[in-house]
């Protein structure tokens, strides 16, 4: 970036050092390492804008990549009312286990997700349950193309 | 004590169903055990089943076919090996108290995950009889159940019941009458759980209540009770290295292994005897599940859940029409006239006088506010409240909310004992004993003190912001607030671990009014026991306080304070009155409104609703939290409750806003 008060061309990181100084933490403005004049940093909307479309295009390859035949994946990639049968179940955490095992959620049975936000709602045969997306993550399924 | 001992003698309820023949009642929680139980006991125990599980175990008397048997509701259990404190204490009955029958009740439609407990609680040689309740759901979904071949299979009696209409139970009496204990068939599993449970129960020498096979099937899955309960053993180390070496084979947990193998066996057994028509069409009822559930449909359902069943019912209707009823025609007309009449003609001395009439009595203000203006209120929110209950919209509203929760500290679950403070603050307190870990307890017992308002004092908040529309607005927002703000900080503050959901969603029922009515009346019951006789003790200290005039010093120093907050000296009486019920303080601002600014009122509903807890609310918060944690709540609470009310007047001020 360049100052517009004295015209030096300094780089993010010097721009940084000069404001250690200063008390004012994340103001959105940046010091000039020569003058000391504030101006205002890249407007944080626009980098996020640009993450958000680099975000999109990964999500839409992503969704290509899933649609791949008998991959087993976590049942939070899986797309909304879709149905696939439980390959595995993470058992690293005991706790979580049984609570699973006791909602019917165990390898072998065919899993419907209902619902993605703000919770995950499964189907497992005649039950109905909803976990947080923690716990939906143990899930591991079989995706099959029908 | 032996059982002889308290046979004899006169007896009570509780004391006669200790020699009576023992049922229990066993099934995961949502599977309408306890409307069994009601059925089955009729009117001879009070039911205490708070939303979600039993927390307390009921015991009831049953008289089947002429004789007398013991019933015992216990609380909900999903597997033999507990996490939950309701599942110990469930084992532990079902291990320590040897019943006669044990009545393993499950919903018919879920039996291919229900049987697994039915099938531990076989290989643990109990008594077991099959109820597959919840028939009429079963048939919705298409499902046809071949009882008799389901009987040969398990080799134990299997019933039908539909336990809301009360299908069935005629049946189930019969067969408790018939009941025998036959040698069951037992399920087996893949040769290297065989040979360990084999070479375990040679090593088990000492006497267990269940038998060997299913003690040792609970050591193989690291049941630390049951460990502990081996000790003893000589060869105690043996059995330990068993275990250790089949761990050590297994990659996997060995409990997960199990419930793999037995849920192989269940699914044999379920293609045999059921039947199941999948050409039913999704119901109406799923459509609206689904609604409920989707944020762009169910917040304005919620909306609407909220302005009907809350704000019609409870606050217009109960806390509005009944309550003026009550209050002008039967305590303002005759009541409260009559009682200061009988007290001046008959007691010479002012101050009994004033103990059980005038304006502070006992009758004329204690027991008057409990029955004409707590009485529709509660009740009315009851009636709600159970209705809501039991239609199922709980689980689908904490699906909704629980992300917010989370930043909050708590899971969507805390929904359940928030809801209920908005009718009684004093009985969701009690509530927070099903929550999980104890940092969400403590946030909610925070939250349940510092910002959710009791349908008493939200009634009278309601009467007194009615005609400030623009106050009403501020104050819900700054509960908001507080709430959301209060509940972040505590969430970083307070350790322990994340939260974390999951909840069963249980089909949308419509509830049915036998059982609303049994919900309400025994809260009711509970309410009257509990809360009712602090209303009593209330109303002596205020009469106390007034005859030795130690409320007119703290009045005194309170009328200070409510000046810092930009209030008149009037509203400190209410304040004062705050600490003894919160609606007490309410409704010490209802008399002196008309002397208030918008402002001013904005800014006392929001302190009051802040301010300290009611007498019965901090006896129970005492009692399930520990004087510590109480009082450290206590400590932040009353200064912060005028901190916020100072806050906003300077903020209302210097905006030069009048609401």
């Amino acid at each position: 970036m360049k100052c517009s008060m004295c015209g030096l061309e300094f780089n993010e990181k010097e721009g940084k050092n000069a404001c250690a100084s200063c008390v004012m933490k994340g103001c959105g403005m940046i010091k000039c390492p020569n003058c000391g004049y504030e101006l205002p940093l890249e407007a944080k909307s626009l980098t996020s804008f640009k993450r958000g479309i680099v975000k999109l295009k990964q999500l839409i390859k992503k969704e290509k990549f899933e649609l791949k035949d008998n991959a087993v994946i976590p049942i939070t990639k899986l797309k909304k009312g879709i149905t696939a049968k439980i390959a595995y179940i993470n058992t690293e955490n005991k706790n979580r286990l049984q609570k699973l095992m006791s909602l019917g959620i165990l390898p072998g049975k065919p899993i419907e997700l209902i619902q993605k936000f703000p919770s995950y709602v499964l189907q497992i045969r005649h039950t109905q349950a909803v976990v947080d997306k923690e716990i939906a993550q143990d899930i591991f399924v079989r995706f099959k193309k029908d | 004590m032996s059982s002889e001992d308290s046979c004899h003698g006169p007896k009570s309820l509780a004391k006669e169903t200790k020699c009576l023949r023992k049922i229990a009642l066993v099934g995961s929680p949502n599977v309408g055990k306890s409307v069994i139980f009601n059925k089955l006991t009729k009117s001879y125990v009070v039911v205490s089943n708070y939303p979600g599980t039993t927390v307390t175990v009921d015991t009831g008397k049953a008289t089947i076919a002429g004789e007398n048997f013991a019933v015992v509701d216990t609380p909900g259990m999903y597997s033999t090996i507990p996490i939950t404190e309701e599942e110990r204490v469930t084992r532990d009955l079902l291990l320590n108290q040897k019943p006669e029958i044990v009545l393993h009740v499950i919903d018919a439609k879920n039996i291919d995950r229900m049987l697994h407990l039915t099938i531990e609680l076989i290989e643990a040689g109990l008594p077991v009889m099959l109820v597959l309740n919840m028939m009429d759901e079963a048939e919705e979904h298409g499902l046809k159940i071949n009882i008799n071949q389901l009987e040969q299979l398990l080799k134990i009696p299997v019933i039908e019941t539909t336990s809301t209409t009360g299908k069935g139970i005629e049946k189930l009496k019969q067969r408790i009458k018939q009941f025998k204990k036959n040698k069951s068939s037992t399920l087996k599993y893949s040769s290297n759980i065989e040979d360990s449970i084999k070479n375990i129960s040679d090593n088990l020498k000492n006497k267990y209540t269940i038998s060997k096979r299913a003690w040792a099937l609970l050591l193989l899955q690291e049941d630390k009770e049951i460990l502990d309960l081996t000790k003893k053993e000589s060869s105690f180390k043996n059995i330990k290295q068993i275990v250790s070496n089949v761990k050590k084979q297994n990659n996997q947990p060995i409990k997960y292994q199990i419930t793999i193998e037995r849920q192989n066996n269940i699914n044999d057994i379920v293609d045999k005897v059921v039947q199941h028509d999948e050409s039913k069409t999704k119901p109406f009822k799923e459509r609206l599940s689904r609604m409920m559930m989707n944020p762009i449909t169910g917040i304005p359902l919620f909306l609407l859940v909220i302005y009907f069943g809350l704000y019609q019912f409870v606050g217009v209707f109960g806390a509005g029409t009944v309550v003026d009823f009550l209050e002008s025609n039967l305590f303002g007309a005759y009541i409260n006239p009559y009682i200061d009449n009988l007290v001046i003609t008959y007691i010479p001395w002012l101050w009994l006088q004033q103990l059980i009439g005038l304006d502070y009595g006992i009758i004329t203000l204690g027991i008057r506010y409990a029955v004409a203006i707590i009485l529709p209120i509660v009740s009315t929110f009851f009636i709600v409240f159970s209705i809501i209950e039991d239609s199922g919209y709980l689980p689908r509203l904490a699906m909704l909310i629980d992300r917010l929760f989370k930043r909050i500290g708590l899971n969507g679950r805390a929904v359940i004992p928030m809801v209920l403070g908005f009718g009684c603050d004093t009985m969701a307190t009690v509530v927070t004993r099903t929550q999980e870990t104890k940092k969400e307890r403590i946030i909610t017992t925070l939250l349940l003190a510092l910002a959710i308002p009791c349908s008493a004092q939200l009634g009278v908040i309601f009467a007194i912001l009615a005609g400030y529309p623009n106050a009403l607005m501020a104050w819900i927002f700054v509960m908001v607030f507080v709430f959301l703000f209060i509940g972040y900080l505590a969430s970083k503050v307070i350790p322990g671990e994340k939260p974390y959901f999951y909840m069963e969603v249980p089909p949308l029922r419509l509830p049915r009014l036998s059982n609303i009515f049994t919900k309400t009346y025994s809260r009711m019951v509970w309410y009257f026991k509990e809360v009712i006789p602090f209303f009593i003790l209330a109303s002596v200290f205020i009469w106390f306080g007034k005859l030795t005039g130690l409320f007119d010093i703290i009045i005194g120093g309170l009328t200070k304070v409510v000046g810092w907050i930009g209030l008149p000296g009037e509203t400190a009486q209410a304040f004062l009155f705050g600490f003894f019920r919160r609606d007490y303080g309410a409704a010490g601002l209802y008399d002196v409104q008309n002397a208030l600014t918008g402002n001013q009122l904005a800014i006392a509903a929001v302190t009051l609703t802040l301010f300290i807890p009611c007498i019965a609310q901090l006896s129970i918060m005492f009692k399930e939290r520990g004087w510590k944690t109480t009082v450290a709540m206590l400590l932040f609470i009353f200064p912060f409750a005028f901190f916020v009310g100072y806050i906003m007047n300077i903020i209302l001020i210097s905006l030069g806003v009048q609401l």
